[in-house]
C-alpha cells in the first residue's frame, strides 16, 4: 500500500466516524414505510408507469386485439412478426394490473437468456448472489406488479413450471423456467425479449425520431416546476428499450429554456430525481437517461441500472462556435450531432456518444477560430 | 440448482437494521450523498421489500449495491457539471479556499472531484475493504474495470495532492 492509499484509508475512516447517524429517527422513518399495506411494494413504479397506463387505456379503445392462444413455446431467436423498437412501440400495460391468463407466441424476434444471479446487461454477478427466488403461483408475482406487466401465466407440471409474461395483446415477452423444491417454486432462468443481437436496444444511441412518436413534453414534471420554462422546449432524443421483464419502453429527452440558461426534462418524468440548478451558456453539460428498469426489489434477475447513454450539450450565442462533437479514444468513432435554435439569439448544440462507457467520450467545442481542447467525460 | 442453497435468514428486519444502519449511512456519505440517512432509509426499505419476495442471502452486499445505485441515481443529474468543473476550471481564488470547511482534508476534496465510479471503487476498496470481485459485483462492472478505476483513482489522488503542495 503506497502513501496515498494509506492516507486514503485513514482519512476515509476518520471522515466516516465524523458522521453522526440518528439511527432511531431512521428506524422510525423506515417503519413508516414498511408498515404500509402491500401496495407499498409498487410505490416506486406507480409514478413512472402512469403515462404508459394512460396510453394503454387509449390503445385499448382504439385497437382490437386478437389474442394468440397457440401456445408455441419456442425460445430460439428466430425472425418473425415483431414489436421491435424502430418499427412500433406499443404501450402495453393495462390499467387494472396484471391479468392471469393464457399467453401466446413470442412478441419479439430477438431474445436473451439470463440466469438468476447474473446482471442482464453487464453479465456480472450481483453482490447478493446467490439469490434463490421462490415464487408462489397462487399470487400475482410482485415483479409483474412492480413493472406493470399486462399479463402473466403460471403453468406447472410435476417438478417443472413456467411463468410467462405477456404484453397487452397476449403475446409472450418473457418466459421464466421454474423447478419445484421443498421450499417452493424456484426460478431457474429466464428468456426475455431484447434488441437485435441480444442487446437491450438495437441502436441505443440513434439520435432523433426513433420511435413512432416521441412522448410529449410534460409541463407538470418536477424538473420543469423546479426550473420554470421561459420558451419552447426542443426535442433532443427519443429511444426505446426493453426492460428486464421484456416490456418495451420509451424515453424522450427535451431541453427547455429557463432564466439564465436551460434544463433537461425526460419523459416519462423522473420526479424522484431532479436538479434545480440552471445550466448556463458556455458549459458542456448533458443528460444520461436512466430508464425505468429493475432498480427495485421487484427485479428477480438483478438489481441493475441501465443507462441509455449520454446526450452532451452546449448553449451559446457566440457566433464563433460552430458546434460540438464527441469522439471516442477507444475506437475513434464519432457520435451524431444536432443544433437547435434557442430564444435570445442562442443556439443549443448537442452530440451523442456512440460509447456508453464512462470516461470514453472526448467532447470538443468547434470554433471557426480553432477547436477548443477536448474535455473527457 | 438446489433449494438447499437458500441461506436461512436468522435476523429479524429490525435486527438487521440496527446492525447495519450506521455503516450504510456512512457509506452513502462517503459516496457523496447529500442526505446519507435518506439514502440509508431507501436501502432498508428496498431490503424489506426484497425479503418479502425472495431470499437475500448476502444482506451486506445487497445493501451496498442499493446504496451505490441510489447515490448514483441521485447524483446523475449533476454529474456532468461536476465533471465539467473537473476538466475546465482552475483552482479557486485563495479567498474562497479559506472559506471552505477546514475540517475537510485536501485528500477528501480531491476524492470529491473524482469521477463517480472512481470514487465508488476507492470507497468500497479502502473504507469497506471489499475484495475486487465483490466491488465489481456491487458496481456492476468487470473485474478489470475495477482494477483500472482503483489504479487511476489512486494515481489521480496522488497527482491532486502533489499539485496542492
Amino acid at each position: 500500500m503506497n502513501q496515498t492509499e494509506s492516507r486514503l484509508t485513514d482519512e476515509l475512516r476518520a471522515e466516516a466516524a465524523r458522521v453522526d447517524v440518528d439511527v432511531d429517527r431512521m428506524w422510525s422513518a423506515v417503519q413508516g414505510r414498511t408498515v404500509e399495506p402491500s401496495p407499498s411494494v409498487r410505490r416506486p413504479w406507480g409514478r413512472v408507469l402512469a403515462p404508459y397506463a394512460a396510453a394503454a387505456a387509449v390503445a385499448a379503445v382504439l385497437v382490437a386485439v386478437a389474442v394468440n392462444l397457440s401456445g408455441n413455446d419456442g425460445t430460439t431467436a428466430t425472425p418473425g412478426p415483431t414489436s421491435e423498437p424502430g418499427t412500433a412501440v406499443k404501450p402495453s400495460q393495462p390499467v387494472g394490473g396484471p391479468v392471469d391468463g393464457a399467453i401466446g407466441d413470442w412478441a419479439c424476434p430477438y431474445r436473451t437468456v439470463v440466469n438468476p444471479g447474473i446482471d442482464m446487461f453487464s453479465g456480472s454477478p450481483p453482490p447478493f448472489k446467490p439469490v434463490r427466488v421462490l415464487l408462489d403461483p397462487s399470487v400475482v408475482p410482485a415483479e409483474a406488479l412492480g413493472y406493470g406487466v399486462p399479463r402473466y401465466n403460471f403453468s406447472l407440471s410435476g417438478a417443472k413450471g413456467v411463468l410467462d409474461y405477456g404484453d397487452s395483446a397476449g403475446q409472450r415477452i418473457s418466459r421464466t423456467e421454474l423447478t419445484k423444491t421443498a421450499k417452493g417454486w424456484l426460478v431457474v432462468r429466464r428468456t426475455v425479449c431484447s434488441g437485435q443481437g441480444g442487446k437491450p436496444s438495437p441502436d441505443p444511441v440513434k439520435l432523433g425520431t426513433y420511435t413512432p412518436k416521441p412522448l410529449a413534453f410534460n409541463k407538470n414534471a418536477a424538473q420543469v416546476k423546479a426550473t420554470p420554462i421561459t420558451g419552447t422546449p426542443v426535442l433532443l432524443d427519443d429511444r426505446s428499450y426493453y426492460d428486464g421483464t421484456g416490456m418495451l419502453r420509451q424515453t424522450t429527452l427535451y431541453a427547455f429554456p429557463v432564466k439564465g440558461g436551460y434544463q433537461f426534462a425526460r419523459v416519462p418524468a423522473e420526479d424522484g430525481s431532479f436538479d434545480s440548478s440552471v445550466i448556463p451558456e458556455g458549459r458542456i453539460a448533458g443528460d444520461a437517461g436512466v430508464p425505468i428498469t429493475g432498480a427495485g426489489p421487484e427485479a428477480i434477475f438483478a438489481d441493475y441500472t441501465l443507462s441509455v447513454g449520454w446526450v452532451f450539450s452546449y448553449l451559446t450565442r457566440d457566433a464563433d462556435v460552430t458546434g460540438i462533437g464527441v469522439k471516442h479514444p477507444s475506437n475513434d468513432s464519432a457520435g451524431p450531432a444536432q443544433r437547435f435554435t434557442f430564444p435570445g439569439g442562442r443556439t443549443l448544440y448537442t452530440a451523442v456518444p456512440t460509447s456508453r462507457q464512462d470516461g470514453d467520450a472526448l467532447v470538443t467545442v468547434h470554433r471557426k477560430s480553432g477547436d477548443e481542447a477536448p474535455a473527457r467525460f | 440448482m438446489d433449494a438447499d442453497e437458500v441461506l436461512p435468514v436468522d435476523l429479524s428486519f429490525e435486527e438487521l437494521f440496527y446492525v447495519h444502519a450506521v455503516r450504510v449511512a456512512r457509506l452513502a456519505h462517503l459516496l457523496g450523498a447529500e442526505d446519507p440517512e435518506d439514502v440509508a432509509q431507501e436501502a432498508f426499505f428496498r431490503l424489506y421489500a426484497a425479503r418479502r419476495t425472495q431470499q437475500v442471502a448476502n444482506v451486506v452486499g445487497y445493501l451496498n449495491r442499493i446504496v451505490v445505485n441510489e447515490v448514483r441515481t441521485r447524483q446523475r443529474r449533476t454529474v456532468v457539471s461536476r465533471r465539467t468543473r473537473l476538466h475546465l476550471t482552475t483552482a479557486p481564488p485563495a479567498s474562497e479556499q479559506v472559506e471552505r470547511d477546514e475540517s475537510v482534508s485536501d485528500l477528501l476534496r480531491a476524492l470529491d472531484e473524482l469521477a463517480p465510479r472512481q470514487r465508488e471503487a476507492l470507497v468500497l476498496r479502502y473504507w469497506l475493504d471489499l475484495p475486487l470481485a465483490e466491488i465489481a459485483a456491487v458496481m456492476q462492472v468487470r473485474l478489470g474495470t475495477v482494477k483500472s478505476l482503483i489504479s487511476r483513482g489512486i494515481a489521480r489522488l496522488g497527482q491532486e495532492l502533489e499539485d496542492l503542495r
